[in-house]
């Protein structure tokens, strides 16, 4: 302490209207406070946050009465940085401030008026003991790296791409696809307004590929992310299309002239065959065809070369070889969607076994006019079906599988319902435990498959199966399910029944946390900041999510959180800078013994061994103040700035000194 | 290699042939397979609604036995003892307080179990120890193109743990078409058997064991392939009554899996106990 001089510090004691006056003895506290050392004024105040509790302060400190400052009040969450603040506006470092928490942790959770005192003067005794070794401080500045990078070309990182980019911030658009436009673009109608999915798509993935600040990284993938908020270097490697995406003009004779067209198609789901030269569907963008290394048979034997022969700007590459581009970027939103539940994995429900049960997926390519029917609802021998189920939560809401309701099937199940019933007449059973159709318009839909004749069953689907037991059963796909409302199992007898299969988290999600540093909740999703306040948020900065990585959503709420997440980005990057938080690490090299324990421990490749001086090597810009290195330091080499062994041991020998 | 398995109350009563086809088969593979000597009741899952600790007493005190003499995986045929007994693990973690006294009980009387001691349907043993290969070298061919169903009961795999597979075990299919046997595509496999209900509510019980029955006879089986003692005798025991309650013949032999693998290896039909069954199944199709 004698270090600095003779420290002069204000001590503010917050009633907090009655949050924490009623508790707390006020009076008692300051009177306490004046008794300390090195206190030079102690005062109280109704709400030291408002604007005149401020003014105390910074009247005070420019009178010269006091040079450092300690606020009893409420959080640090709340209005430490109210009152940093208010320390510099007196014309103190805003460091030499030390906020002592009463009310969440002492008024609003101690019963006892006398304990409450006694704990609020032991915390005020902390953080006068504290601040009055505080040093003066300096945050940071860093450059903002303005562009920016969406994962993902689905609708949600179509919408953040498009967004960003209108606003004249250059954008790369990595999609690992060969073509934008994600889950929506194999979609048919879109609930509950049946809308074409494809006319309200289309446009916005053609101006996504039209647009001057978008560089669309299809058929390519992240590599690996380093850097840190506004300054990321990321690796993104470029698949080989084995087409000169410079010289293809997406004329498609290739694809014509491919004589190998029996592979099954990715995108329809397997339902139709595509050519070993292909795009997935006509409105693919980037319009480039991609060559399919494993079943081409020139990449076999070296012959064919159709392709090759008949592509008239000679773009046809068998040599391409997979590439690495680097890019900078200030801000990430990551939007990599979901992954369709396997439907195979609940085994009584015969996928896979019955060639008529289908899942939600590969019906929505069945209904689409440009799916592998044409449009047309068939089963599979061609016939249409006079009796059609709908097994809702296949795969959601099963504490087998997952616990969580997908949100999206209960609506989409309707669509599908009103589709069946309108293009083949056929008789529609809807199977469900709740029906959860909230969202605007959503219920008036669910009334108007009502009136449709659409036959509600409230029960989850216990089993699909082709064993008849009565004669009216022979032949059919029999569903058998508890229908609750009357309290008796029921067996009705289908020619094809439709799982609206869960929404899951993507199958390389975790790699891809890992990647960008983020954390993923308890199914898998990943975590945002704040479940309510910071939905688009990671827990690490400059890194943001949209759509269905997040969790099971619909087509509204992912554009909305694409959207949300691009202004999100935005704000960040068009700052042009950023402050840090002085927390960082600091090195006392004289100290440092070269044992190198805190190099493999720091989580963000801020230490390194100088070889040359044995000692290691300490940078700042890439500390984020974790406090790991700190801890494990053995000769106390490595301190932390604003938790330095010293301020520490004061603020508990304060605690400890108070009774 | 030397196994230990847990007999229970059938393998000496209705599932006799069960038991004595096992060994054989163990015996024909190069495997011994030994009763746990001092047994006693598993502990019975009826039993466990009337008294818990006491019926948890009898099964944890079957699973001392074999721990105190180093058996690491006990080879348990019914699969309702499977169910008894894998409750004591299962309690240890669900319901620790229950499981510490009555292991304190059982120390009083020099008794103690550390839970070293897995329970293995000898299904599994085969499948997952011994191996289709190895099964290969000792098939005889006998049974080429013996059309069977695959029926596991409601209590094989379970209690139900993280295990995906529990409503479609596949293990009995890929031995007998290994061994080439022809299975057909059984849904029914997992499907209750009526359990006691077959003694105390026949509507019910007689019912499950028809759908059973009808959807086996209606693939044309040569017999249905159980791995459960009271599964085989409700699916034999009823038939004829069963066929004129119906008005439908689902006549059909039942086996237990084990005499099924017996035949094929050319084991004499006495030491498999096959004069024991109500139908034995006609080979001369096979």
């Amino acid at each position: 302490m004698e270090r600095n001089g003779h420290p002069k510090i204000g001590v503010y004691v917050c009633h907090c209207g009655v949050n924490i006056a009623d508790k707390v003895n006020v009076p008692d506290v300051v009177e306490f406070a004046s008794s300390l050392p090195y206190v030079a004024i102690a005062r109280e105040y109704q709400f030291m946050c408002s604007d005149p509790g401020q003014e105390i302060i910074e009247q005070d400190l420019r009178d010269g009465l006091v040079d450092r400052v300690v606020v009893a009040a409420c959080s640090p969450l709340m209005h430490e940085g109210t009152f940093r603040h208010a320390t510099e506006e007196g014309g103190a470092n805003p460091f030499l401030y030390q906020h002592a928490n009463i009310r969440e942790h002492v008024s609003w959770v101690t019963a006892d008026g006398e304990l409450a005192t006694d704990k609020a003067k032991s915390l005020v005794a902390a953080a006068v003991r504290r601040v009055a070794l505080a040093e003066p401080l300096e945050r940071k500045q860093v450059p903002i790296d303005d562009h920016a990078l969406v994962v993902g070309g689905g609708i949600a990182g179509i919408e953040a791409a498009l967004v960003l980019a209108n606003a004249g911030r250059k954008v790369y658009l990595v999609e690992r696809e060969p073509s934008i436009g994600g889950h929506m673009a194999m979609f048919d109608k879109t609930f509950p307004t049946l809308d074409c999915a494809a006319c309200i798509l289309t446009p916005k993935m053609v101006q996504v590929g039209q647009h001057p600040n978008i560089e669309v990284l299809a058929y390519s993938e992240v590599e690996d992310v380093s850097g840190y908020v506004g300054n990321f270097e990321v690796r993104v490697r470029r698949k080989a299309r084995y087409i000169n995406e410079d010289l293809c003009n997406g004329c498609g004779l290739c694809i014509e002239k491919c004589p190998w067209k029996n592979i099954p198609s990715e995108f329809d789901q397997g339902l139709g065959n595509r050519p070993v030269v292909y795009m997935p569907f006509p409105q693919a963008v980037p319009r480039l065809p991609v060559i399919d290394r494993e079943h081409c048979v020139y990449f076999q034997n070296g012959k064919c070369g159709a392709c090759k022969k008949f592509c008239p700007r000679d773009a046809i590459d068998f040599e391409q070889e997979d590439k690495i581009v680097e890019l900078k970027v200030g801000a990430v939103v990551i939007a990599t969607g979901f992954k369709p539940f396997d439907a195979s994995r609940i085994p009584l429900y015969g996928y896979g076994r019955f060639p008529n049960v289908i899942t939600s997926v590969e019906f929505e390519r069945m209904a689409n006019a440009a799916g592998p029917t044409g449009g047309k609802i068939v089963m599979k021998d061609g016939s249409v079906p006079k009796r059609v189920g709908i097994a809702h939560c296949v795969g959601s809401r099963n504490q087998n599988y997952n616990s969580y309701c997908s949100t999206v099937c209960c609506m989409y199940s309707l669509k599908f319902a009103h589709l069946v019933h309108e293009r083949t007449g056929a008789e529609v059973y809807n199977f469900y435990i709740d029906m959860r159709t909230a969202g605007k318009g959503y219920e008036d839909f669910y009334h108007r498959l009502m009136a449709e004749g659409t036959h509600f069953v409230r029960g989850r689907v216990a089993e699909i199966t082709d064993v008849p037991q009565v004669p009216e059963e022979d032949g059919h796909l029999v569903i058998q399910a508890e229908d609750t409302l009357i309290g008796v199992v029921r067996r009705i007898p289908v020619d094809m029944v439709i799982l609206s299969i869960a929404m899951e988290p993507q199958a390389d999600a975790t790699e891809v946390r890992r990647k960008f540093g983020m954390s993923c909740s308890g199914d898998g999703f990943f975590l945002e900041k704040h479940p309510k306040l910071a939905p688009t948020a990671t827990l690490t900065d400059g890194i943001f999510i949209a759509g269905a990585c997040q969790g099971p959503k619909d087509i509204p709420a992912s554009v909305a959180q694409g959207q949300g997440a691009a202004a999100q980005a935005l704000s960040l990057i068009d700052s042009g800078s950023m402050e840090l938080e002085p927390n960082t690490a600091f090195l006392t090299e004289e100290l440092c013994s070269g044992c190198r324990t805190c190099v493999g421990l720091c989580p963000y490749n801020a230490l390194a061994f100088d070889e040359e001086r044995k000692v290691v090597a300490l940078n700042e810009a890439l500390c984020k103040g974790c406090g790991v290195c700190v801890a494990a330091c053995p000769s106390g080499a490595l301190q932390q700035h604003l938790y330095t062994d010293e301020q520490i041991l004061e603020e508990i020998r304060g605690v400890l000194a108070y009774g | 290699m030397k196994y230990t398995y847990y007999p229970g109350c059938s393998m000496e009563g209705t599932g006799r042939n069960y038991g004595e086809s096992l060994v054989a088969v163990f015996k024909a593979l190069g495997h011994d397979l030994e009763p746990l000597a001092d047994f006693n009741c598993c502990g019975f899952i009826a039993y466990m609604s009337i008294d818990q600790a006491q019926a948890l007493a009898l099964a944890a005190r079957n699973l001392s036995l074999a721990e105190q003499r180093g058996v690491a995986e006990l080879v348990t045929p019914c699969t309702a003892c499977q169910v008894v007994l894998n409750r004591v693990d299962d309690f240890r973690v669900r319901y620790p307080q229950l499981m510490d006294s009555v292991l304190s009980t059982m120390r009083e009387s020099g008794l103690d179990y550390r839970g070293t001691v897995k329970i293995k349907h000898p299904l599994e043993v085969l499948f997952d120890d011994v191996g289709v290969d190895s099964m290969k070298e000792r098939a005889k061919g006998k049974l080429s193109g013996f059309r069977v169903a695959c029926y596991y009961g409601c209590l094989y795999n379970r209690p139900h743990t993280i295990s995906e597979e529990h409503f479609f075990p596949t293990k009995m299919e890929e031995m007998f078409s290994g061994l080439g046997m022809e299975v057909v595509d059984y849904h029914l496999k997992t499907k209750c058997c009526g359990g006691s209900l077959t003694n105390t509510v026949e509507a019910v019980g007689l019912d499950s064991v028809f759908k059973l029955l009808q959807g086996a006879k209606r693939l044309g089986v040569d017999a249905i392939a159980t791995t459960c003692p009271l599964c085989q005798f409700n699916l034999e025991a009823y038939q004829g009554r069963i066929s004129a309650m119906f008005d439908e013949d689902v006549r059909v032999p039942v086996m237990y899996f084990s005499e099924v693998l017996g035949l094929e290896f050319g084991i004499p039909e006495k030491e498999l106990g096959l004069q024991r069954l109500f139908a034995p199944p006609s080979l001369a199709r096979a």
